[in-house]
């Protein structure tokens, strides 16, 4: 599933919920070039490489979709490194999270969470919300070089 | 001081060489003055109107003592016989009893003269009283001699015994004047003059004597015989009296006899005033004369002396009060000394008595007071005393109203104890709380109410020693009563001080609050239980927080998955399948429905715990803010919403914008179904506050069920005519309740409702009055 050009690097332990993101964007073909890992170990693991330290990311993703509630390691915690490595902080991450009482809504905005989404029970409407952040990432926003 | 001292003579023996000599003398005595008597006889006769031996013979037994009178009798026989044997009156054997018998008259007139005055007085003329007593006794004593002797006379045939009367009236009366003129110049003789001596008295003395002769031999002298028919016998007075003021009893006995000798001498040679041609009359008339001046001026003299001694004693008394005075006064200036020693020492007694000692100054005076001074010290002592006393009395009345008032105390044991811990008072609420009586407790120590750990540890003693040290102790814990059953006791222990600062032992108060104590126990575990109750409330609020994110994210992760996979499969359907469709559409409308009633609960918990964050909000704004985001979830909505003004509110700007987004929601909803929906959101003020509504005209309710319109998940119409979930009113009346406003409603089956709130509540004081309106 890994291939040289990552546009969108979903980040979700529900199989479901990664799933209907997925089919959210496939419907505006924004999910070609999409890699979904199933925790945050996995995400470190493919930003960062295996060992710590070892060479540059060679692998930047357009942007990341993190949810928040995993195992091993948990969004928050990605986030945190991805936002405090000058190397991978400009890389957009969107939280996409069940709820909106997470506490730590405001801690992720102070760590550099670029959106704070809240899954909608309703999938038209989740769908739309998926499906306007891949359009707004991928095709209207311009990164940095 | 002068005293009368007694001459008591010691009566020498009979026979001792004293008395011999004695007797010899006053026989020879006697015997010369016979002889000097007989010369001045009258006439050719015995008879003289003087008889000096009588006075020399009484004078003789006064001075010389009873004893002496053989001499008188002697004398007298010897006398009498040489008379009659040199005269030959009678033959010598007549001779010899005759003046045997006359003898014995004489010696008895002595005796019963002796007899008579006493030997007791004063045997001397310095008083009144002895020359009166002294007259009486030469009248009476003389009898003995007057009647003896011419008896004797007559029986011897001397004298016939027709002139017997004659006879015994002269012998009497020549016996009398010869006591009274001769026997006080003896008596007064024997002693010295009170007057002293000198040349200036000499010469007084001797110009009253050659006055005096003078004076005689004129009267009886014969050198004047033409004129002896004049009474020139008072010229003799004045010198008399010169002889008595000056020198008294000496000079008036001396002077008396020196002109009674010349007077009789005078008369017997024919010369005088008194002479006459009858000898019995110029007798007689002589003696009468020579008794009474001589007795009178004797009076007289005696009067002087005796006022002399009186006034020598007064002075010697004056003198010796002054002496006395000054002695006293020498005294007094000691004793005050002494009294400041006293009053100084009473000060410092003061303070013992302080300390309840008494002294009784009155005992202490009786004992050592013997003298006036000693008396008032005594006096003043005791004054002091009493005073003291007095102070003692009203520090002991003092005293003992304390002792009853503490003794009385029942809630508090107060005892004290001396500086080692031993007890020394007890009152009725020691005895209350530790079961001892006074009896049983008095002298024992302290320790007795510590538990045996306290006392082993030393508590006791540390207790008292801080108490020693900062002067008071105060402490908590376990005592033990007389039974042996323990108490929790609060105690505080006092030290007390004498004024020298040293310690003279403690006060201690116990009270028995073991009740107290357990119930703060009670207290301090009711405390601990609802610290515990708070820590679990915490815990569980805690756990509902994270019960509450795990329901939004977990519970609504599957609905999502439902709703997503259900449209997903939906969107494959033909369009034959229809009922598929609706089928499908239930399950996707039923997972919004709970998602949704997932958000309402989370909200209405949200709520619970959130803060409000007052500000100041424009209702206006408000209202129109949740009208326009109704507009965008409901584009479709067709009903009149009419917007009064509303005046602003303190209020959480987001709170108050989801209780009018509920109401508006909710009265869009009930009104849906009439056919020209109307909903009004206005304001009015009601006893200073502002209430809020929002009316509908929809279907209203039945205010019935009123009870049940703000509670969660109730609902009162069915979900088939109205979606709901029964929360929205809920999260209305709780963040109202948490403003501190008010909510409530008016409603009439099918004829719309009405929902009122307030928002006051700035301060407790308005939330308290808008409450109390609302109750």
């Amino acid at each position: 599933m890994r291939t040289q050009e990552v546009e969108v690097l979903l980040v979700e332990d529900n199989r479901d919920d990664a799933e209907l993101t997925m089919r959210a964007l496939k419907r505006n073909n924004l999910s070609n070039a999409l890699v979904h890992l199933k925790d945050g170990a996995e995400a470190l693991e493919f930003i960062f490489g295996k060992e710590p330290g070892e060479g540059k990311p060679d692998r930047k993703p357009k942007v990341i979709l993190l949810d928040l509630k995993m195992p091993k390691v948990n969004g928050m915690e990605v986030l945190e490194r991805v936002k405090s490595d000058p190397r991978t902080k400009n890389i957009p991450v969107v939280i996409l999270t069940s709820s909106g009482e997470d506490p730590d809504i405001q801690k992720c905005y102070a760590l550099g969470a670029n959106s704070y989404i809240v899954k909608p029970v309703d999938f038209d409407s989740f769908a739309k919300a998926v499906s306007d952040i891949g359009m707004y990432w991928l095709l209207l926003n311009q990164p940095p070089h | 001081m002068i005293s009368s001292k007694k001459t008591e003579h010691q009566e020498p023996e009979w026979f001792s060489r004293g008395n011999i000599l004695r007797v010899l003398g006053v026989a020879l005595a006697y015997f010369i003055a016979a002889r000097c008597g007989l010369l001045l006889a009258f006439g050719n006769s015995n008879a003289t109107p003087v008889w000096p031996p009588s006075g020399i013979a009484f004078a003789a037994l006064l001075l010389l003592g009873y004893r002496s009178w053989p001499g008188i009798a002697l004398g007298a026989f010897a006398v009498n016989l040489y008379v009659f044997l040199t005269n030959e009156a009678c033959g010598t054997e007549t001779a010899i009893w005759v003046s045997a018998m006359i003898a014995a008259g004489n010696t008895l007139e002595a005796a019963l003269g002796f007899r008579m005055l006493g030997r007791s007085n004063e045997p001397y003329p310095e008083k009144a009283s002895w020359v009166y007593r002294f007259v009486v006794s030469a009248l009476v004593m003389c009898l003995a001699s007057a009647a003896i002797g011419p008896l004797a006379v007559s029986f011897g045939s001397i004298s016939p015994w027709s002139n017997y009367g004659t006879v015994l009236l002269t012998w009497w009366t020549g016996d009398v004047a010869g006591v009274l003129v001769f026997a006080p110049l003896l008596l007064v003789w024997a002693k010295t003059p009170s007057w002293t001596g000198g040349w200036q008295r000499a010469g007084e003395g001797l110009c009253l004597l050659t006055g005096l002769l003078l004076v005689c031999g004129s009267i009886f002298g014969g050198w004047f015989n033409e004129s002896s028919e004049l009474p020139l016998s008072y010229f003799v007075i004045p010198f008399l009296l010169w002889a008595a003021l000056r020198f008294r009893t000496h000079g008036v006995t001396l002077a008396t006899v020196l002109w009674v000798v010349i007077a009789v001498q005078g008369t017997a040679t024919g010369n005088g005033p008194f002479f006459s041609n009858d000898l019995n009359i110029s007798l007689l008339s002589l003696q009468g004369y020579v008794s009474i001046i001589s007795v009178t001026f004797l009076t007289l003299a005696a009067s002087m002396e005796e006022h002399r001694r009186d006034s020598e004693a007064l002075r010697e008394a004056r003198n010796e009060m002054v002496t006395l005075i000054q002695q006293r006064t020498t005294e007094l200036v000691t004793s005050r000394s002494e009294i400041k020693d006293y009053q100084d020492r009473i000060e410092d007694i003061q303070e013992v008595l302080l300390k309840n000692t008494i002294l009784d100054f009155s005992r202490r005076a009786r004992l050592s007071g013997t003298g006036d001074e000693l008396d008032a010290i005594a006096a003043g002592l005791n004054t002091m005393s009493e005073e003291l006393e007095d102070h003692i009395r009203r520090i002991r009345d003092s005293e003992e109203r304390f002792r009853v008032l503490v003794g009385n105390v029942k809630d508090y044991a107060i005892y004290t104890l001396d500086k080692d811990g031993y007890i020394t008072s007890w009152n009725k609420g020691a005895e209350l709380i530790k079961g001892y009586t006074e009896i049983e407790i008095l002298g024992k120590h302290i320790s007795h109410f510590y538990t045996e750990e306290d006392t082993l540890s030393g508590v006791p003693f540390n207790n008292l020693r801080r108490a020693r040290e900062r002067g008071r102790f105060e402490d908590e814990g376990w005592r033990k009563r007389k039974d042996g059953s323990l108490f929790w006791a609060d105690i505080v222990i006092t030290s007390m001080h004498d004024e020298q600062g040293k310690l003279r032992g403690f006060v201690k108060v116990t009270r028995d609050v073991t009740e107290s104590k357990e119930s703060r126990e009670k207290i301090l575990n009711l405390n601990h239980e609802l610290e515990q109750n708070v820590a679990m409330l915490q815990d569980v609020n805690k756990e509902l927080e994270a019960f509450t994110y795990s329901v939004s994210h977990d519970l609504r992760a599957p609905l999502r998955a439902i709703h997503g996979y259900t449209r997903l499969l939906a969107e494959d359907l033909k369009d034959g399948d229809s009922e598929k469709k609706r089928m499908m559409e239930a399950v996707m409308r039923n997972a919004r429905k709970m998602g949704k009633l997932i958000d309402d609960l989370l909200s209405l918990s949200r709520m619970g715990r959130k803060e409000l964050q007052r500000s100041h909000v424009d209702m206006n704004l408000l209202s129109s803010n949740v009208l326009q985001e109704i507009k965008t979830t409901q584009p479709a909505n067709a009903t009149k919403i009419n917007v009064q003004s509303l005046p602003p509110a303190e209020a959480d700007y987001s709170l108050i914008s989801q209780v009018m987004s509920n109401l508006v929601d909710n009265a869009i909803k009930y009104s849906s179904k009439n056919s020209i929906p109307q909903v009004e959101i206005g304001s009015f003020r009601e006893e200073g506050d502002v209430v809020y509504f929002v009316r509908d005209n929809g279907v209203g309710f039945d205010m019935k069920y009123y009870d049940k319109l703000f509670g969660v998940f109730q609902r009162l119409h069915s979900s088939e005519d109205f979606d709901g979930t029964g929360v929205g009113l809920a999260l209305v009346k709780r963040i109202i309740a948490k403003h501190g406003g008010r909510v409530w409603a008016r409603a009439e089956n099918g004829k719309g409702a009405t929902f009122f709130f307030t928002l006051r509540s700035r301060t407790k004081n308005e939330n308290a009055r808008s409450r109390s309106i609302a109750g």
